[in-house]
């Protein structure tokens, strides 16, 4: 149907409120409802959207100041002044919305954790100038900071459009079916939701960016990627998302799909974890090593994951800033390995306590390549079984460091290095998984979150990467892509690593 | 009689105190914590801690048990989404009566096939009718709905584009019969073939029985004999199998339902048990219990009212039930 949009939702979208959602497919969906100060253009770059510009930093760069467009309104009608970016931020922190990732997004301004912590109502570093200008003022310099305003958790939503809503879980509230479409400030609004069914996108006729293309985005609920191909293929479905490695290789070979099928760059990194902290004999450098120069990533690449990822050679990923294509890593080096861990007093793996690689159940993406490294590592000697496990409880274990070997992905948050590094990484980050801890690279870190210079940081941040690459609490496996069915006459889809621009430019013939 | 029902009323209070049991210590003993699931890996300990003591999560689990249980009974509250915050009977009114006229269809479906099928192989036993008809069954019976459904689907609605891929949640509503047909043939197959297996059994075991050959004997019509004696006879174990098997079909829907993308009960569960949200996957798994329970006490009391013996046996009915239900064991 011209002008009407039909994509699948792969889940049942747990929240449609911005401030909650947290798992990607939400927030590709809302970000075509919901807009904050800042967004993406194409070429990754930070682009103003409710904001007029791009802000203007303080000489401490402790405080930015913004100007709000004056054409930007509600879905309601009503323009959008700062008192709204405020609201929605204290909104976002509140303790009783219980956000999962507010913290996480807004932590850095003042007075934000007062507000979490329930000690505050005020959030104190966001100061209202005019009803056109504010400030926000960080606790000390983030020079990654504008980008973590882009999640979801920094969009925009009107007080009298959210009073209507339902009672979250934890009693305050919220965005449901009844309120979305006039909470709206995006190009589209949610107009219906209907659980188990779908989710329909209409077009918010008081957007400042003037009308978009599709007069209608419809999101069919449909879990199983199976069922979302056969909708695809009998002209029910435009674009089907979230498809697997193993259908990617059966759909390249079918004809009828071949053309359809497209490949999008995520700023993501597939790894293997390695922690001393629980399985000793991975403290000595050397037994690390060996497990580095075990693992074939081509191979990996190239029969696992018919080469839709690309083999990664440090933590970054290409088209984040700080990503050095002249890193290299550790190459796949049989002998090598042998030879080290020979050398660390374990020849042909004798001596080593059985090695659990930890992976969440039931995908495919997950379950498949564990395999194959269980099968690299033995060929060295490494006593190695598989530990599969609920999704929820692998991350759980991650979080508590109970694991020897953990593969696991990390996308990123936000387009920033220090969401890679700084975050995973320091000695005191909060999901350093590995225990990982070596004073150079925190020093290094710590300068370039908030070094102001951007070619400065990149090169900081490059040399952190190679640092952990050394050393090795992660084994990096391969970059992310993701794998989509876009039929021909579908156009102006616009990408960014993070994931899809809003459907601004989206055509259907 | 009423003392028969009284009993069988009497017995399902345990057996569904049970069940609940089970499921909230199968909840309760799953390694994902249900604020982690609310609140994220990266939620500040004392915000963790203040969501564990208002969702009561803090108490000890046979008291939050009790309070469940209690809360059930006494309020038909069986508490709110962790995800969504609804009430879980939101959730059921929502997705049960999508699951119901599916198993209602179903059922419908296998009756009106099985039984005739059943009814003409026993007559035509051991020959060609017989033959390809229990061959079929047989099919129907070993091949799973995750085998069968994308078979049927590629051939029927991808392949010759002659029915819809998906059933009747794609906004094209409920009045269009052929969004219910592959959904309703597929989650039926099973069943379908197990009814007329079983009536061709009870047929056959009937038609060798004395009183059908002085029925012949004393000049009765063959359709009289058939109709009238045999399979008022065969009846009541095909009725078993019928009660049993609407409760497999009302639960079993699990594989039919997403792949079919039915926004019924077990749709709603995988969506659940994906997000890991506890008190809809335990209120779900309760009221299939409940259903099944119910529908066997159904069963029970028409069985009762069909053969005058089991009412004197009481609760042990022995015999066709027993064996129907050992050749159900879904």
């Amino acid at each position: 149907m011209p002008g009407v949009l039909r994509e699948q939702l792969p889940i049942e979208p747990p929240t449609l409120d911005p401030a909650m959602t947290q798992d990607v497919f939400t927030g590709e969906m809302l970000q075509n409802a919901y807009e904050g100060l800042l967004g993406w253009n194409t070429k990754n770059e930070l682009t103003p959207r409710i904001a007029m510009a791009l802000p203007t930093l303080s000489a401490d760069r402790k405080t930015y100041t913004f100007t709000l467009r004056s054409d930007a309104k509600f879905a309601n009608g009503r323009t959008i002044t700062a008192e709204d970016v405020k609201y929605s931020f204290t909104r976002a922190l509140d303790p009783k919305l219980a956000s999962p990732v507010a913290m996480s997004y807004l932590n850095d301004i003042q007075g934000a954790k007062a507000v979490a912590d329930g000690k505050a109502t005020e959030l104190a570093g966001v100061k209202v100038l005019s009803p056109a200008s504010l400030q926000i003022t960080l606790v000390a310099p983030r020079a990654y900071f504008l980008q973590k305003l882009t999640y979801p958790t920094g969009y925009v939503v009107p007080k009298e459009g959210i009073a209507k809503g339902p009672k979250s879980a934890a009693g305050a509230l919220t965005i449901g079916p009844e309120n979305a479409a006039e909470t709206a400030s995006g190009p589209f609004k949610i107009t219906s939701y209907e659980r188990q069914s779908k989710v329909v996108l209409e077009p918010n006729e008081h957007y400042w960016g003037g009308k978009p293309k599709l007069t209608r985005i419809e999101r069919p609920i449909v879990l199983d990627s199976k069922t979302a191909v056969n909708l695809y293929q009998t002209g029910r479905l435009d674009i089907v998302i979230n498809l697997q490695q193993s259908d990617y290789t059966s759909l390249k070979n079918d004809p009828a799909f071949a053309s359809d099928l497209h490949l999008f760059t995520r700023a993501a990194t597939w790894y293997m974890a390695v922690n001393p902290t629980q399985y000793k004999p991975f403290a000595d450098k050397r037994v690390r090593q060996a497990v580095a120069y075990a693992v074939d990533k081509q191979s990996i690449v190239k029969n696992v994951t018919a080469s839709v990822f690309l083999p990664a050679t440090g933590v970054l990923p290409p088209g984040v800033p700080g990503y050095a294509p002249t890193l290299t890593g550790y190459p796949y080096d049989l002998e090598k390995a042998k030879k080290l861990l020979a050398e660390a007093g374990y020849p042909g793996g004798k001596g080593l306590p059985t090695i659990h690689i930890l992976f969440p159940e039931k995908q495919s993406d997950f379950t498949r390549p564990v395999e194959v490294l269980r099968e690299q590592l033995g060929a060295v000697g490494f006593p190695v079984e598989l530990n599969e496990m609920e999704h929820g409880a692998f991350l759980k274990a991650l979080h508590n460091r109970q694991f020897d070997l953990a593969y696991g992905a990390w996308y990123a948050d936000y387009l920033d290095p220090q969401d890679f590094l700084s975050l995973l990484f320091r000695s005191d980050a909060p999901e350093n998984e590995t225990g990982y801890s070596n004073p150079a690279f925190d020093a290094l870190c710590a300068q370039a979150d908030g070094e102001p210079d951007q070619a400065k940081r990149r090169s900081l941040y490059a040399k952190a990467d190679s640092i952990l690459v050394d050393d090795i609490p992660w084994v990096p496996i391969a970059y992310g892509r993701d794998v989509e069915l876009d039929k021909p006459y579908v156009s102006g889809i616009q990408d960014a690593l993070m994931s899809h621009l809003p459907h601004y430019t989206t055509a259907v013939r | 009689m009423l003392r028969y029902i009284a009993t069988r009323l009497a017995l399902a209070i345990p057996t569904l105190l049970a069940i609940s049991f089970l499921v909230f210590f199968a909840a309760y003993l799953s390694p994902a914590d249900p604020v982690d699931i609310k609140l994220g890996q990266r939620a500040a300990p004392e915000v963790k801690a203040r969501v564990r003591h208002e969702l009561g999560l803090d108490r000890p689990p046979l008291v939050r048990y009790g309070d469940y249980v209690w809360k059930i009974v006494r309020y038909g509250d069986f508490g709110t989404s962790y995800t969504t915050g609804e009430p879980v009977t939101a959730f059921v009114r929502r997705s049960f009566p999508n699951t119901a006229v599916l198993a209602t269809l179903a059922l419908i479906t296998s009756l009106v096939v099985g039984i005739p099928l059943g009814i003409a192989s026993a007559v035509y036993a051991n020959r060609l009718l017989d033959r390809v008809a229990m061959g079929a069954a047989l099919a129907g019976v070993a091949i799973p709905s995750f085998v069968l459904g994308p078979v049927l689907v590629l051939l029927v609605a991808v392949r010759a584009n002659l029915l819809p891929v998906t059933g009747f949640s794609l906004g094209d509503g409920l009045t269009q019969p052929r969004f219910f047909v592959l959904p309703v043939l597929v989650l039926a197959a099973r069943s379908m073939a197990l009814i007329a297996r079983l009536t061709r059994s009870a047929m056959l075991d009937v038609l060798g029985q004395d009183y059908i050959r002085t029925a012949r004997a004393k000049g009765l019509s063959a359709g009289a004999v058939l109709f009238k004696h045999a399979l008022k006879n065969a009846f009541p174990p095909i009725l078993t199998v019928a009660g049993t098997t609407f409760g497999y079909l009302l639960s079993g829907s699990f594989v039919v339902e997403t792949f079919f993308t039915i926004p019924g009960i077990g749709n709603q569960s995988i969506a659940s048990i994906e997000a890991r949200d506890y008190p809809v996957i335990q209120g779900l798994t309760l009221l299939l219990a409940a259903t099944f329970v119910l529908i066997n006490l159904i069963v029970d009391i028409l069985y009762g009212l069909l053969d005058p013996r089991a009412r004197v046996a009481g609760v042990g009915v022995s015999g066709p039930r027993a064996a129907a239900g050992r050749s159900e064991g879904a």
